[in-house]
């Protein structure tokens, strides 16, 4: 046997080509998929613009899309400026945040990991509680976009202060954890503390904005989050070799010629800035960050460069499938998605960690 | 010849020092160097000094280079370094496995250039008899095939050091057996190889040379047959053995018992 390779070495027998034709029907499966996903996600994006309580047809919808003067004033506008913005919203934050989860995940090599782990959804959420509460805005812009703006530089900076501690002990992937974890609890302590001083009005407003809402959505922080996010994932997308090296184990993926702690950093980067976003303008909206990832998982696998786009794609069906049961379950009480987000995501969560147990 | 060679490394862990000062003569390519030794010897502490995952002072030779100051990344191709076993959970099958390796190998010019990624793969899988389980998701291997995709992953690039970590601690015998001789086969094609074993019997058949370190130190090293004597396993084991040579040239270790030193200082 020889192990080495060289041009001549590399003659391939009947079974090798076999391997690397068989490798090709299982890509061409996998990119199947993602059309699979891809085609359910866009049709549950029409399919929620349809859903609401003004009797807007689909029929009605598809015409006004394609040519909105076909449609009255009212429900040009019940399309254009409430129906669209946010299922392009659900559909954006869906994909932020599967795709922020899987990179965290397999980053930190932990399962349960998800972009809130670390605190970047609390730090979010004290955020928009200062603004609320201190009532302060920024000249030229609304009072609303203070809070957004507020949520996001307190986003970033947690990250940013997480991977100052961390590299204090050597950046390794258990301390930022454990920094996170200690993170999270620091900023809920002072959420709290905001909230018990606060009036009466600005408590209501404060846990209003941290229950994650769609209909905060406009054209502007649409455009806003579509803009991170078609910058953000092609990049996610570019380090997937190095991802799915780093999946199989720290050591070893060095040994490939892996830069670590540079995929690490870059990776938390890219994570803090979709998170930091797509909370910014909607609030906290958990386990679409932990299960889309999961889900995306178990239909395409660990390779990075398809598992990358089943989880946005994965998150986004996920969160449009909320919005849509939020709408149609309580038809006129406007129940904020992240509720129901959560109420789907426990137990398919727990479904998936009773699938996992038993295949161990 | 690109030989590795150790001089006076000292290396450790955030403020313990394990090696205190290891010194190991030219390792050829072509030869197996088996590092054995009893627990926190810190034998595995003296691959990853030279697989660069730890900051190490003195000097460490490959060929005419002085490596201890590359980072690991910048030593792929160079230098490959096979933990001791796969994470679970994979999801990942043989092929796509090396293929992974691959792709971030290419990225430092270690692999063949004007041959696809794929073909580098499948010849590499071929070539040690893995194409059976190449599409095979890792996570369903048994423990010998797992170490065998391990392996496949670790010879991409075409290194010239592979370092493996009680690569065979995982297997019983027949597959430790069979691994090292697989091992053997790639270190005749002219790869340096240090490997970390407990199972002295196993170390002296299959590997060139041993090296016994004990507390950070080296306390022995050269041919089987003269380093695995009945004083060092007393020494360096607390075991009292007798060491023979069987007509094949086979060293058989026969432990009798607790050493005279750990039975005094039990006594004491």
């Amino acid at each position: 046997m020889t192990v080495h390779q060289s041009q001549s070495a590399v003659m391939l027998g009947e079974n090798g080509e076999r391997i690397i034709a068989r490798h090709h029907r299982l890509s061409i499966k996998r990119g199947i998929m993602l059309l699979c996903l891809l085609t359910v996600a866009l049709l549950l994006l029409f399919t929620d613009i349809v859903t609401g309580p003004s009797g807007l047809t689909a029929h009605a919808v598809l015409g006004g899309l394609m040519d909105p003067t076909s449609l009255d004033r009212i429900d040009a506008v019940i399309l254009y400026d409430v129906r669209l913005p946010a299922a392009l919203m659900a559909l954006l934050v869906g994909a932020a945040l599967a795709t922020a989860g899987v990179e965290m995940q397999t980053v930190l090599d932990n399962p349960l990991a998800s972009p809130f782990t670390l605190g970047v959804s609390s730090a979010a959420a004290l955020g928009a509680a200062v603004a609320i509460v201190t009532g302060a805005s920024i000249p030229f812009l609304g009072a609303n976009w203070l809070v957004s703006a507020n949520a996001f530089v307190f986003a970033i900076g947690s990250v940013a202060l997480l991977q100052l501690l961390t590299s204090l002990r050597g950046g390794g992937s258990e301390h930022l954890v454990l920094f996170g974890i200690a993170l999270v609890f620091s900023f809920n302590a002072a959420i709290s503390l905001l909230q018990f001083y606060a009036s009466a009005q600005s408590v209501q407003q404060v846990v209003f904005w941290m229950m994650g809402n769609l209909q905060r959505a406009d054209w502007t922080n649409v455009s806003v989050l579509a803009l991170v996010t078609v910058v953000v994932l092609p990049l996610s997308w570019l380090a997937s070799p190095q991802l799915t090296a780093l999946h199989l184990g720290e050591e070893r993926a060095m040994s490939f010629g892996v830069d670590v702690r540079r995929l690490r950093l870059f990776s938390l980067i890219r994570v803090s800035l979709l998170t930091a976003t797509a909370v910014a303008f909607v609030g906290t909206i958990g386990f679409i960050g932990l299960v889309g990832p999961h889900i995306a998982r178990m239909i395409i696998g660990e390779d990075h460069r398809f598992l990358i786009p089943a989880s946005a794609l994965s998150g986004g069906v996920l969160l449009l499938g909320a919005s849509i049961a939020a709408k149609l379950l309580v038809p006129d009480a406007n129940l904020p998605v992240g509720i129901v987000a959560a109420l789907v995501g426990v137990p398919v969560f727990v479904a998936l960690i009773l699938r996992q147990g038993r295949r161990r | 010849m690109t030989a590795l060679s150790l001089r006076d490394v000292h290396a450790g862990y955030a403020g313990k020092p394990v090696l205190h000062g290891v010194s190991l003569p030219d390792v050829t390519p072509g030869q197996i160097l088996a590092l054995t030794g009893p627990n926190a010897a810190g034998k595995s502490t003296v691959l990853k000094a030279i697989g660069g995952f730890l900051p190490v002072r003195g000097t460490i030779m490959l060929g005419p280079d002085d490596i201890t100051r590359l980072k690991p990344f910048q030593r792929a191709g160079k230098i490959s370094y096979m933990p001791q076993a796969l994470p679970r959970g994979v999801g990942l099958n043989v092929f796509e496995s090396v293929l992974a390796a691959l792709r971030i190998a290419g990225k430092h010019g270690a692999t063949i250039s004007g041959l696809s990624l794929e073909r580098q793969a499948a010849a590499l899988i071929e070539n040690l008899d893995l194409g059976d389980i190449a599409l095979s998701n890792i996570d369903t291997l048994s423990g010998g095939q797992k170490q065998m995709a391990a392996l496949a992953q670790a010879l991409v690039g075409n290194p010239s050091v592979l370092l493996l970590d009680e690569p065979t601690s995982a297997l019983d015998l027949r597959h430790q057996d069979e691994f090292m001789r697989v091992i053997r086969s790639v270190a005749a094609s002219g790869t340096i190889v240090v490997v970390v074993l407990h199972e002295l019997a196993l170390a002296a058949r299959m590997s060139d040379r041993i090296a016994v370190l004990s507390k950070g130190r080296i306390v022995a090293e050269g041919l089987p047959v003269e380093v695995l004597s009945r004083d060092i396993l007393a020494d360096v084991w607390g075991i009292d053995a007798e060491v023979t040579v069987n007509a094949r040239g086979s060293l058989l270790i026969d432990v009798l018992g607790p050493s005279r030193n750990v039975i005094k200082k039990e006594i004491e």
